[in-house]
Parts: structure tokens; sequence; C-alpha cells
């Protein structure tokens, strides 16, 4: 089988989602073979990690913590489909993330024989690859002083202390190797935003950077840090800023992404509170680049406001990450908003290239009303039918716009980006299905329809249906992946996908569960399959069973 | 303290419906994990006073599409707090 790894979130430091190594293509898809459908003792929501033929996942809750209040991570054998190693922690109820959630949410890095991740209990840990057994663990919740970490980000009691979301990041060619991650919370109204680097051998921080400016307009510098996290004295780099930030949470909850010739990391924001249509404070709802070795401003991009799909969109955070990619010898970073808004930058420069709605129009331009409808809080229609007026006369969130991390098809110049948002709230599902594509396929320089459309109002992919516009609430919170001329992708129904990347054509799928309830309305995800060599793996979470699917596939005549 | 109420006998039978919508979190027909969760289900089950003419808010769970725990059943997961969580 050929060898490739897919070792750190969405396979790669640009975070391109593409695959190389792989003999999967739009010929033989079709046969793709479930290899594995592993017992797991909790939920999956995140992408795992591929490496060396060994998979790395961790669960969102553990069945086997005390009480349930705990995570899991696993290390399985690809091949044989058995798990040749565990890792758990046990969390306090009261210490959990807003849904409940006690494990972990993230995409393990891994790299020269050690495991990188970070939890809902606010810490990273770094693990053995071989056994797991833990190297060092840094807390970035509370001061952890024998790190160099002076940060404690717990906010007002009664709201959940900040976490971590976002999957490390590694940089072995600078400072000694480090690691990076974003920690915040977006649903305590006191919490900040804050990017940490750490040292990859010891967890020690180098540089912490806060997301919320001290002043309006003006640029934090790395390691000055708001009076309300510091206690007591600080030794240098650290200091302590003037004030606390007036606009609080911008928080990064996705992986960083870094560019190694231009030395910079980029980071996609939340939004802030208190929060506001766009345009918002802070350096939320945008892309913020850093520079990696010092952690120094070095340029940031908010959504326009014309870009949201009505102007009363809040709530707009950037929930995917960023990705890097050189289309004409130009470096470009891009990413998409809960807005429904995709756009590209120069990466060097941080200026707009292009952008464009991922949500539908009516072929005139207008809003299509069942599109991002504002309703009230307690409307519990699936894809309710209200008048434009209505939604653009009231605030609210948008639910319908992207969570995705785009996947980039260099040699077809092609961008793979899912459509839809989460189904957890009563009052959307998260996607207009009948007119909103789970998935859209743009062409890299024009950001256009790269799949054919056809005329109806508004128009519609071709090619991928079914499983397109078919079911009701079926979005693609996830992020695709690219293999040789095969683009995959998974959504809230819960299934995973191939398509034809050229075409659009569905040639692959499998039903990995069902939908769940949760503590807001409706869960169930998966996040986007692994691939690494003719290995294919999702995890979910799922109705029944532990809340929890694991499933590995591979080519038939991969030596299984 | 209640201590008439028990787990097995009057928690169960409420939760058991739910079990699978909620495995993802946490298994709702076992004695460790609502005990140890007690606080965030009764939390998530109660509903939040309203002021007239504001009605009560309606609670998280149980999800849609089933109905609001009735008051009566809210009672007896308070009572089985209260009275130290017998089995």
């Amino acid at each position: 089988m050929p060898k490739s790894n897919w070792w750190m979130y969405h396979g790669d430091q640009a975070h391109t989602g593409l695959v190389t190594g792989s003999r999967i293509t739009s010929r033989n898809a079709a046969t793709l073979k479930l290899l594995h459908d592993i017992e797991i003792p909790g939920p999956v929501l995140s992408v795992p990690a591929v490496v060396d033929g060994f998979v790395y996942v961790g669960l969102a809750n553990s069945h086997l913590a005390p009480g349930a209040n705990g995570g899991q991570f696993l290390k399985i054998d690809a091949q044989t489909g058995q798990t040749t190693a565990t890792f758990e922690w046990s969390m306090d109820p009261a210490e959990g993330d807003s849904h409940g959630f006690m494990g972990m949410g993230c995409t393990a890095a891994i790299i020269n024989g050690q495991v990188y991740f970070t939890a809902f209990n606010g810490k990273i840990y770094c693990l053995s690859a071989d056994d797991l057994h833990q190297v060092w663990v840094t807390d970035l919740r509370h001061a952890d002083p024998v790190h160099n970490q002076p940060v404690t980000n717990v906010g007002s009691v009664g709201y959940p202390p900040a976490a971590g979301w976002s999957s490390p990041l590694i940089a072995t060619d600078i400072l000694n190797g480090c690691v990076f991650v974003g920690i915040g919370e977006g649903e305590n109204p006191t919490l900040f935003g804050f990017v940490f680097c750490l040292d990859l051998s010891t967890g020690n921080v180098n540089w912490v950077y806060c997301v919320c400016p001290f002043e309006e307009g003006v640029a934090n510098q790395p390691n000055v840090l708001p009076p309300a996290v510091v206690k007591g004295d600080l030794a240098p780099p650290f200091s302590v800023g003037p004030r606390n930030p007036p606009t609080r949470g911008c928080s990064v909850w996705s992986a960083i992404a870094y560019d190694d010739l231009l030395g910079r990391i980029y980071c996609t924001t939340g939004n802030p509170v208190p929060d506001s249509t766009l345009p918002s404070k802070g350096f939320s709802n945008g892309i913020l680049a850093l520079d990696a070795t010092s952690g120094e401003f070095r340029g940031f991009f908010q959504a326009l406001p014309e870009s949201s799909y009505r102007k009363t969109d809040v709530d707009v955070d950037f929930g995917g990450s960023p990705v890097l990619f050189t289309v004409n010898g130009r470096r470009l970073v891009a990413a998409g908003c809960k807005n429904g808004g995709f756009f590209v930058l120069d990466a060097v420069t941080m200026q707009l290239v292009r952008w464009r709605q991922l949500l539908p129009y009516y072929n005139d331009g207008t809003q299509i009303p069942s599109v991002d409808p504002h309703v009230g809080p307690n409307d519990l229609r699936l894809d309710p039918l209200v008048p434009n007026r209505m939604s653009t006369g009231e605030d609210q969130e948008n639910y319908s716009g992207t969570y995705s991390t785009p996947a980039i098809y260099s040699d077809l110049g092609r961008i793979y980006i899912g459509v839809g948002g989460n189904n957890y709230h009563t009052v959307e599902a998260g996607i207009d299905y009948a007119t909103t594509p789970f998935l859209r396929a743009l062409d890299w320089e024009t950001l256009a329809d790269a799949w054919e459309m056809d005329s109806s109002n508004p128009r519609l992919y071709v090619n991928p249906q079914p499983p397109m516009y078919r079911t009701p609430g079926e979005s693609g919170l996830s992020s695709p992946a690219v293999v040789n001329d095969v683009v995959f992708c998974s959504t809230s129904k819960i299934a995973v996908y191939a398509f034809d990347a050229y075409s659009g054509k569905m040639l692959w799928e499998d039903q990995l569960g069902e939908q769940t309830g949760g503590f807001n309305g409706g869960y169930g995800y998966c996040l986007g399959p692994a691939i690494a060599g003719d290995f294919v793996v999702a995890g979910a979470l799922v109705f029944g069973k532990r809340g929890g699917v694991l499933r590995i596939y591979s080519l038939p005549d991969s030596g299984a | 303290m209640d201590k008439s109420v028990s787990f097995e006998k009057d928690i169960v039978p409420i939760f058991r419906q739910f079990r699978d919508s909620m495995m993802w979190r946490l298994d709702l027909t076992s004695f460790d994990d609502v005990k140890a969760n007690a606080s965030a289900i009764y939390g998530q089950i109660v509903w939040t006073p309203g002021t007239p003419p504001t009605p009560p808010t309606p609670p998280n769970m149980p999800p849609p599409p089933y109905p609001p725990l009735t008051q009566a059943q809210i009672a007896l997961f308070k009572a089985w707090m209260d009275g130290d969580f017998p089995a």
C-alpha cells in the first residue's frame, strides 16, 4: 500500500486537505469497503489523524470516565482494527464546555514519536506516540508557572471556562520546534481569546497573544496580558496591559495554519462579546496573521459587512480553519465564515483578493426567504419560510453559513468547501437543503461554481443529485478532503461521501448513524474523513450505541 | 429528605425513553452517570421562571420531539437529589 500520513488537522500545516500517496481514484472509489467498525466508548467530534498505519482519535465524552465525565484518546492499528493504547482523563462536570462535552474535539498532531492535542479542560497534552504515556501537559485555562504559562482565563462563575477546540499546529523549523493553539470560549461574556506558542519538547510557553485589543483599532503586542487574567507578579517577557480590553471573546476555535516561507501563522477568529452585526469590534470574525517566531501582529482581515447573507446576521464566527495555497505564484490564504462569505486574501498583504457568498440567491440576485431565515426562538419548524423583510429586520445568528475548512485541488485549480451549519439549534436546521448544496466546488481564481449547474431558480448542481438537495437538514458541517480526482466529504445526515472532483458525481457513500438529541436540539456530526494511503477513516457522534462510531475503509486489494 | 424515591423505581422509568438520544453524553439509566451529573441534568429539565405576563421558558431537555417533563416528574427528580440519591 502506498504510504502517506494525515499527521495533523486537514493533513498538513497549510490545511489543504490534499492527500498524496494514495491509490484511491474516481475509477475505484466505488469499491471502498468497510474494513473495521470499531466499538468505542463515546462520540467522536473531530477528524482523526492517521500516521504510519495507526489511527489516533479522541472522544468528546467517554463512558469509561467516572460518571461519563472525561475523555479518552485511542491509538488503533488501521489494518487490524485493534486498539493498541489508550489515555484517559476525568473532568468535573461543572468544568465542561457549554454543550456538555468533557473530552476533546480536535485533530491530534503526530510528529517525531509524539502526539499533541487540546482538550475541553483547557489543557494541551503531549503523549508518546508509542504507548500514549504522558510526556507533558500544560494548563492553558489556569496559570501553569512550571510551563511559563501566566494566564488564568476562567471568567465569570456560571459560564463555561476557556476550552481547547483548536487542533494543534506543529512547526519544527522555528524556536526548536513549536506547537500553536488557540484557547477561548464564545459563550462566556467575560473571557478573552488567546493564541499560544509552546515549545514542542517541554510544553513551556514561548509567547502568548491576546486576540482582544486593549485599544480598538490598535494591534496588541505579544505577551501583554489583560489584568483580569493575571495573578501576582509577572516575569519577562510577560507584562500587564493598561486595562482590560473592552471587547471580549474573539476566540480562535479552529486550527491555526502555518506558512514556513513567510514565517507566519494565520488564525480565524470568533465573534466578540458584546456581539454585533458586521463590522464588529476587536479582532473578531476574521483572519489574523502573526509572526510565528515572535507573535507580533502582521495583519487582520474582518469579514465585510456586505458579505453577510442578511445584514442582520450576528454571531458570524469563522468556524473553519484558514487554508494556504499558491495561484500563479501568489501566496493566498482563504477561509469561510458563518455569514456564508468565503474570502481569499493575499497572504503577504492580507488584502482581499476575492470573495463570494456560498449561500444561494434567486437568479435575479434576491435573497431566498428559506435561506438564513431569522425566526423566533420558539419556532420549531424545519426550514421555516418567513418573508425576507422579517429576516432582514431582526438580528439573529446565521445558522446556515459555513463551518468548513476548504480543501484545495491544485491539479484542477479548484476549492471544495462544506456549506451549512449546526443542527442543534431548535430554531433552525442549519441549511435550506432544497436550495443549498452541502458541498460547493469553486474555481480557485474566480470562485465561480466549478460543477455543472442547471437552469432552475435558484440554480442547482446537476451531477451530485442524489444525494444533494434531497435530505432535510443535511448540512456540510465538516471539512472535505481531496485524494487524486476524488473529493470526500461528510454531512450531518450522518453520512460520508466520495464525489468525482471533476464532475461532482457521487461515487460512494456510507451512513454512519442517525442524528440524536442534545441540550439545545439535534446533534449528529461527522466532521470529515481522514485519508492516509488507501485508508479512509471517519468518526461520528450518533444516536444510540455509546454515542460514537469509528469506521475504517480501504480499497479491497490493500492487503486487509 | 425523601428516602422513598429511588433511582431504579422512580427515575429510570422517566429517563429510559431518552437513553439512546443522550448516549453521546451519558447513560441516563446508569446510577453512577446520573448521580455524577444530577445538577447539570436538573438544570436542563427545569423550566426557567418568567415574570408575568412573560411565560416560563421551556427547558432544553428532553430534546424535541419529546415534550418537557411534567412538574411532577421534575419534582420527583429533585426529591431524589435532595434524598441523597437513593439507589
